[in-house]
């Protein structure tokens, strides 16, 4: 196993009580020093822990090290409750909208992908640049429906999203039956557990009588294989709720 | 082990001879602000007593850490001839001798009775603490209305990025607010723990207001 033995790693190893006692001792000892640095790194990292268990970012591992040997403190609990209200806030003010919204000009943020991808259009292949004023969805794009239940562990057959090698975009549209969220969360999976995609603040729409909430991904983060989608209704003041997994086989259709 | 904090208490002799022990130029000055530098210490050596606790696996690390500023606080006047010039050298000596006692009950302890401690995290949320996270989300709200535009944006744009691109994302704010990487880190950390304050004053007057 790869160890982390930047400071950030070693003082999250700290934290979560896993670290090699000799480099334990070596951090107690800066710690009960007059290091203000040191010292204003331990409580970042601190912070930073909890923002990684709150968003879901530890390994099995360090989950089970946070809770039963991080979370002992009152202190370190109430930092937490904080942490899950400032996520749910920003969530709600639309921060932590699809991918990462970074600011282009005053004001005005869009997903980095979408940027990367407007980039590629506009100036690498100026001749496809058509295909933006187009109405409706560009050539290269791709929409598929998925709906859950059809999870391999009880022997249902996997959704396959069949996609041409120039996609750039696609559209998964996940069918609901629940509508009593007013905005839902979306995580994508690899067949492994490991998260490589998620959306906030989707909404429900009814397309051509089926109830939907839609996610736009960029392609290339589909390579060949396995995934699933999990969703997760949101409300106000509370804790996601999980509702649904998506399975299905992505297929990579030859040049 | 002796007491814990909270079942003891301190003379006022006591505090000064602590306050003194922890800011050597103390005594010499007057004032509102005589205490100032003394009272930031031991803020925070009791944290960071608490994180040598728990860092050890002890679950009442907090407990723990009152403790052993209790033990430095009896000794203080005894040391106060002895000019130790490192004063929280002395709180991790003492605390080490707190945690060897701890271990030696623990394992004693155990032998007796199993973990009868929940998880915290699977608490089952009652009609207090959903009271309690909605006051949060009020005061939350409040609180971030009173951040400068400036720093109300960074917090937004910097936990509204998603983990996939959140590396990039953070890169590209330290680069608008023309800071390094880090630079920015230590400048969210601190406009979160501000914010954190003003959450927790506000929720205390929402209680203070309730009880009335």
């Amino acid at each position: 196993m790869n160890i982390d033995r930047t400071v950030d790693g070693v003082l999250r190893r700290y934290l979560l009580g896993t670290i090699d006692p000799k480099v334990r001792e070596d951090v107690e000892r800066r710690l009960f020093s007059d290091d203000k640095i040191f010292w204003e790194q331990m409580c970042l990292a601190e912070d930073e822990l909890i923002d990684a268990y709150v968003s879901e970012d530890l390994d099995y591992e360090q989950r089970q090290s946070f809770e039963q040997r991080f979370l002992t403190t009152e202190d370190r609990r109430d930092k937490l409750t904080f942490a899950r209200a400032l996520k749910a806030h920003v969530e709600r003010e639309g921060g932590g909208r699809s991918g990462s919204w970074h600011p282009l000009g005053r004001g005005l943020f869009v997903p980095s992908w979408a940027a990367a991808a407007a980039t590629v259009l506009l100036v690498v292949l100026p001749g496809l640049t058509w295909q933006i004023a187009r109405p409706g969805p560009a050539r290269d794009d791709v929409t598929a429906w998925l709906s859950s239940g059809l999870v391999r562990s009880v022997g249902g057959e996997l959704e396959r999203l069949r996609l041409p090698p120039d996609s750039k975009l696609v559209r998964l549209r996940l069918e609901i039956d629940d509508t009593e969220h007013p905005i839902y969360r979306a995580t994508m999976h690899l067949a492994s557990g490991e998260e490589v995609w998620s959306q906030n603040n989707l909404n429900s729409t009814d397309i051509g009588g089926r109830q939907a909430v839609e996610l736009t991904l960029p392609a290339e983060l589909l390579r060949e294989g396995d995934f699933y989608i999990r969703l997760r209704g949101v409300s106000p003041a509370k804790d996601p709720a999980v509702l649904d997994r998506y399975d299905f086989r992505v297929l990579r259709e030859p040049r | 082990m002796t007491p814990p904090l909270h079942r003891r208490s301190l003379t006022a002799e006591s505090w000064d001879a602590l306050f003194d022990f922890l800011d050597p130029s103390r005594p010499k000055r007057r004032g509102r602000d005589r205490d100032a530098e003394a009272e930031g210490r031991f803020l925070e050596i009791t944290r960071k007593l608490v994180y040598f606790f728990a860092g050890r696996g002890c679950r009442d690390s907090e407990d723990l850490a009152a403790e052993t500023m209790l033990r430095v606080a009896g000794k203080c006047a005894a040391l106060a001839g002895a000019g130790f010039s490192d004063p929280i050298a002395y709180v991790y000596g003492v605390a080490r001798n707190v945690l060897h006692e701890w271990l030696r009950e623990a394992r004693t302890e155990l032998t007796s009775r199993g973990s009868a401690l929940k998880d915290p995290t699977l608490l089952s949320a009652s009609d207090t603490e959903h009271r309690r996270n909605e006051e949060e989300h009020q005061c939350l709200e409040t609180c971030m209305a009173r951040l400068a535009t400036g720093a109300r944006r960074l917090i937004l744009n910097y936990y509204g990025a998603d983990k996939a691109a959140k590396i990039t994302c953070h890169r590209e704010l330290a680069e608008q607010f023309g800071k390094s990487l880090n630079a920015l880190r230590i400048e969210v950390h601190r406009i979160r723990n501000t914010l954190r304050r003003c959450v927790l004053e506000c929720m205390q007057h929402e209680v203070a207001g309730t009880a009335r």
